[in-house]
């Protein structure tokens, strides 16, 4: 059911703050290493999270091989606009003293949308690179993207800086990138978890990114779920079942109630995933769930990378 | 004069629902009969719709008290909410400092106006203060909640008014309207000499309609530039008054805990009055002690033939872990906040409820009662 997400050259990964989109990103990038692909992580400083799930400290603004074949690039916009620089002005003397001056701090600052473009700009040059046989060296590119508000932002930044410089290398840098968007190479996953909060933004998120038409939404990731891990019963039956059984009745109670809520919960659950179900159409919605180890987020996404392969690993 | 109106600032990071906090300590605050505005910046507008309204506006909107039907929540106090619009808040301070319409059209119409004033980093953060000094000014409330936008790291917010004054100040823009001045600041002498030249390459570089705007928008904005900042002094010297308080909405999780326990470090720099940890979704414990806990494992261990009784036990039994993970966490930051004066609390609120209605969200408000007066 994740075919047409894993065929993509780049897919950019976001959801609501707290879901989980750093861990789903990681358990895609483990799967597709793991089913013989050469994945590279993408997240933009200053965020870290990637880092922290791998206990890893990568070179800053260059590509960390994690494991083997399984690769990790922070993009830094300071950096990926200092590169840019150094691309436009060829003198290497010219280039480092432009970049020391304040004059270039003050523009690199106000410039509009120029540090944002150059930094997806950098997935454009990654996307690009090739190995001696010349085959993708990458393959594909999973992004940690901005968070679901600011994600439809991010992506059109591009059209953004389009419309403002008419002329010259920014625009035709702008133009580079949007068409790599534009391209039908690039993919969408939101992750969502299956509270009501979360799920209504998730849906909200498919009709702003229906305006923009590319890139696609190709996967919905439901994480964190609770309910598909118990047979969802009668709580009568259960408290049949325990009566018969117990015989302590202060555990019986405890028992009895603790059943109780977490039934409550799965329901409440049930609810928010059936009127998600209902509002999504022809887009796979992948239910992932809750794995309880908090101490290790790498063990969960490696745990939620299995889970991929028993639903995602015939495509491959 | 009126008494000022207390403040409650709500910070944090992404995802830990400083939005739903805001919003259930304003309910506290009404239940115990005080006139109070919930100021937010929901996007999912989900909260407006929570609170009985289709859509929140950028101006103080009451909450109707049939909201609240279905429950008995014996609300004495009122309760209002708006929702923050960084661009027309902006917008609106143009047209305050503008000294004619004319000359605040003119800014509000330039594409690098309508860029800065939407996309600027910062200027979501600034806006959000600048609102709130107009709201305490012009009405009258006992106490106002500010749910601040989401911020990798949340000192951002402080910092705002500060950062958006420098960058509009900033030498270089205003030489390039003005070559004639002092540019020694830039550190780039040669170009000092040839100001002309230096548009002339930026013109060919990115097109002279957008150098055009540039200048016309930093001139324009020259005019108003005394009065922004005069501004922006006030606005930053209301984050350090006294009736002003900052509490740092976090969750149980080590990326979460860590940043808080980063901010709390950094705070220290600032003139404000820090008031405590909100810990956010902070699961509860499933079983009462580890007697009982030991009892249901025996249990549960004999039930080799019932799967479904099984799993659902192990099930509690696993959620309840959790709850005894978050305490960890929880007294972790409390040893690494403890060496300060300032006195913090911490709130249990429960996970598992939805959170979509005023009656729940009057539920959950209980733990935040201590928070307000």
């Amino acid at each position: 059911m994740l075919e047409e997400l894993f065929k993509s050259r780049i897919i950019f990964v976001t959801g609501k703050g707290g879901v989980g989109k750093s861990t789903i990103t990681t358990a895609m990038g483990i799967f597709l290493k793991s089913a013989g692909r050469k994945p590279l992580i993408v997240e933009f400083a200053p965020d870290k999270s990637i880092e922290h799930i791998f206990h890893i400290k990568a070179e800053p603004y260059r590509e960390t091989e994690i494991t083997r074949n399984l690769f990790y690039f922070n993009i830094s916009a300071d950096e990926a606009l200092a590169e840019y620089i150094r691309r436009q002005l060829i003198l290497d003397i010219l280039s480092k003293f432009v970049l020391s001056t304040k004059f270039y701090r003050h523009i690199s600052n106000t410039a509009p949308g120029l540090k944002e473009l150059v930094a997806v700009g950098k997935l454009y040059d990654l996307e690009k690179k090739r190995d001696d046989n010349g085959k993708h060296l990458y393959d594909p590119i999973i992004v940690d993207a901005p968070q679901l508000g600011k994600f439809v932002s991010f992506v059109k930044t591009p059209q953004t800086v389009m419309k403002m410089f008419r002329i010259g290398p920014v625009k035709k840098e702008a133009e580079k990138v949007y068409h790599l968007i534009d391209s039908g190479k690039c993919s969408v996953a939101i992750v969502s978890t299956p509270d009501e909060m979360a799920v209504t933004e998730a849906v909200e998120a498919q009709k702003e990114l229906a305006e923009i038409q590319q890139p696609v939404i190709r996967a919905f990731f439901l994480n964190m779920t609770v309910s598909g891990r118990i047979s969802i019963m009668e709580p009568r039956y259960y408290r049949q079942r325990l009566e018969e059984l117990a015989s302590k009745q202060t555990v019986h109670e405890s028992i009895a109630h603790a059943v109780q809520r977490l039934l409550n919960y799965a329901q409440m659950e049930h609810r928010a995933i059936d009127w998600f179900n209902s509002r999504v159409k022809n887009i796979p919605v992948v239910t992932l769930p809750f794995v309880e180890t908090p101490d290790s987020d790498l063990f969960i996404a490696e745990s939620l990378s299995i889970q991929l392969t028993a639903i995602g690993g015939a495509a491959l | 004069m009126r008494p000022q109106p207390e403040v409650i600032v709500c910070v944090g990071t992404g995802g830990v629902g400083k939005t739903t906090v805001s919003a259930a300590i304003g309910i506290a605050s009404a239940l115990k009969g005080r006139k109070t505005l919930v100021m937010t910046i929901d996007p999912a507008k989900r909260l407006a719709q929570s609170m009985g309204l289709k859509t929140l506006k950028n101006t103080p909107t009451s909450i109707p008290l049939s909201a609240f039907t279905g429950c008995d929540t014996g609300m004495t106090g009122s309760l209002d909410a708006m929702i923050l619009e960084t661009r027309t808040t902006f917008n609106n301070l143009i047209r305050k400092y503008a000294q004619s319409e004319q000359k605040a059209e003119a800014i509000l119409n330039n594409s690098y106006y309508q860029y800065v004033s939407g996309e600027l980093a910062g200027s979501e953060d600034y806006m959000a203060m600048e609102k709130l000094y107009e709201i305490k000014n012009e009405y009258d409330y006992d106490l106002i909640v500010v749910d601040t936008p989401p911020a990798r790291h949340a000192i951002n917010f402080l910092t705002a008014p500060n950062r958006l004054t420098q960058l509009i100040s900033s030498g270089v823009l205003k030489w390039l309207v003005k070559p004639s001045m002092n540019v020694s600041l830039l550190g780039l002498n040669i170009i000092n000499r040839a100001p002309q030249k230096v548009i002339k390459l930026l013109k060919s570089y990115v097109g002279l309609e957008i150098v055009e705007e540039l200048t016309n928008f930093f001139s324009e904005f020259d005019g108003l530039y005394s009065g922004f900042k005069s501004r922006a002094r006030d606005v930053q010297s209301l984050l350090s008054s006294k009736n002003v308080h900052f509490y740092m909405v976090t969750i149980p999780t080590h990326d979460a805990v860590e940043e808080a326990i980063y901010f709390y470090s950094i705070l220290k720099g600032f003139h404000i009055n820090f008031s405590g940890f909100i810990m956010n979704k902070v699961h509860d414990t499933f079983y009462s002690s580890d007697t009982v806990r030991t009892d249901v494992n025996r249990l549960k261990n004999k039930l080799e033939e019932d799967e479904a009784l099984k799993r659902v036990i192990e099930e509690t039994l696993n959620m309840d872990r959790l709850a005894l993970h978050d305490k960890k966490l929880i007294d972790y930051l409390r040893t690494k906040v403890r060496a300060n004066a300032i006195s913090y609390t911490l709130l249990y609120l429960l996970m598992d409820k939805e959170l979509t209605n005023l009656c729940t969200l009057a539920e959950f408000s209980k733990a935040l009662g201590g928070i307000v007066k």
